[in-house]
């Protein structure tokens, strides 16, 4: 056992995803999740305001 | 018009029901205030706030949104064919600020020092000064917003012409005073990162609060006008009667694209924090609950009613929304609050406590019977016809 027992960060429990050590990797991590979800409501928002608004009258 | 005040109670299972509240209310409040806070409620020092602040001040002002989101629509981004749902939703909004600063009282107590914080003794470091000050400022505002109904009901028409001519410096103040403190008031938990669970708990709280005062405020008019129009029809007149589907139509597709925005944000928050791992526990089934039950399901109803020129599908959006916008106040200040105690320390409201709250909401209804029976609330006053 280290004497320091620093261990890593496992954002979750399964296999293969990538270990957390340090404040940088989790900014990373985290931003790369968030823009990737930015880009999917930057596609998706269009096609809600024309669904919103496609019968509009007016 | 005639200046006579007119309330006839007949006996109808509603105004019982009503009476036997109020009673019931005042026995309570007699008690609160000669027995102490202890006498009535569940609070102790794990939960020095309880339903008072978590219902009666999160819930009413957020609630209570439909006053600054309505007189912006019509007066500060010119949606004019909104006007007839301006004078209903300023009632609302100022009795609603009124009742929680009433309701403030049973949890602060010794209501002869309420001014303090405002003349005597500021704490300008405290988010609750913040939230005070503009509470107190909206108030005043809300009631100088809402005087010229009284005043064509009493005929001061030169006092209500000049109060007419500050509409829109009242109405960007209102908003400006919304902004800071219905996102205060979610500041106020991030005080407690230890105490409030991570899914609820996060650094846009007052974003998350302050975005969600918004489609509260619009689905609040909503629903105020479907109840209006149900119990009140008699008292509209025909501009009234004539803008409010449009009204409907037009605050349900506002309403569904600020929550679709809303959601989006919250996820943000989830992913931001990292906090995707506690979805599949308990908390988290609890979370989607609140998150797809009344936050998306909503939205897309408002979507598919505003779409589809559906008024009732419009009208059942707007009734979760409000029932999703307690249950999220509800979690931030009372449920997800302290989730880390044993069962037996976690609060849970007396009946009195409940009970004063049953009775605040009954005595703002009341009111709002009162003055939209006399004066003119849901229609415009012939003598004073603006179109």
């Amino acid at each position: 056992m280290s004497i320091l027992n620093i261990r890593p960060i496992r954002h979750e429990q399964e296999e293969g995803n990538m270990d957390i050590f340090t404040m940088q990797e989790f900014m990373t991590y985290t931003k790369g999740i968030t823009y990737l979800i930015m880009g999917g409501i930057l596609i998706f928002m269009p096609f809600f305001w024309l669904f919103l608004t496609d019968r509009d009258d007016d | 018009m005639d200046k006579k005040f007119s309330f006839k109670v007949e006996p109808t299972p509603f105004n019982v029901v009503t009476g036997l509240i109020l009673i019931g209310g005042l026995i309570l409040t007699v008690i609160r205030f000669t027995q102490g806070i202890g006498a009535v409620t569940n609070l102790d020092n794990n939960n020095p706030w309880g339903l008072w602040i978590g219902f009666d001040l999160l819930c009413g002002v957020a609630l209570a949104a439909g006053g600054y989101v309505t007189s912006a629509a019509c007066y500060v981004f010119g949606l004019k064919r909104y006007h007839s749902a301006v004078r209903p939703a300023i009632l609302t909004a100022f009795l609603g600020y009124a009742f929680v600063v009433f309701a403030l009282h049973y949890d602060v107590g010794r209501p002869w020092r309420l001014p303090y914080p405002i003349f005597y003794s500021q704490g300008t470091s405290s988010l609750l000064f913040e939230v005070g000050l503009c509470v107190f400022l909206y108030v005043s505002v809300l009631f100088i917003e809402y005087s010229p109904a009284a005043m064509e009901w009493l005929g001061m028409k030169k006092l209500r012409g000049v109060v007419l001519k500050l509409t829109l410096v009242l109405t960007i103040f209102g908003v400006v005073l919304s902004t800071l403190h219905q996102s205060s008031l979610g500041a106020l938990f991030m005080i407690a990162p230890s105490k409030l669970h991570p899914l609820w708990y996060s650094g846009y709280l007052p974003v998350y609060f302050f975005i969600s005062s918004m489609f509260a405020g619009m689905s609040m008019v909503i629903f105020e006008g479907t109840l209006a129009h149900k119990f009140l029809h008699h008292k509209m007149d025909e501009t009234h009667l004539k803008e409010a589907d449009g009204v409907v139509l037009g605050f349900g597709k506002a309403a569904s694209l600020v929550m679709i925005g809303y959601f989006f944000i919250k996820i943000i928050g989830l992913a931001i924090d990292n906090n995707w791992h506690y979805l599949p526990t308990g908390w988290g089934l609890w979370y989607m609950v609140e998150m797809f039950g009344f936050v998306l399901c909503p939205a897309l109803l408002y979507a598919v009613g505003s779409r589809e020129k559906n008024i009732k599908i419009i009208r059942v959006a707007a009734v979760l929304t409000v029932l999703g916008i307690v249950l999220n106040r509800f979690n931030v200040s009372m449920v997800a609050f302290n989730y880390h105690l044993p069962a037996a320390d976690r609060y849970f409201p007396s009946f009195m406590e409940i009970g004063i709250s049953v009775f605040i909401v009954t005595l703002g209804i009341t009111i709002y019977r009162i003055i939209t029976a006399n004066m003119p609330i849901l229609y415009e006053h012939p003598e004073y016809k603006t179109h």
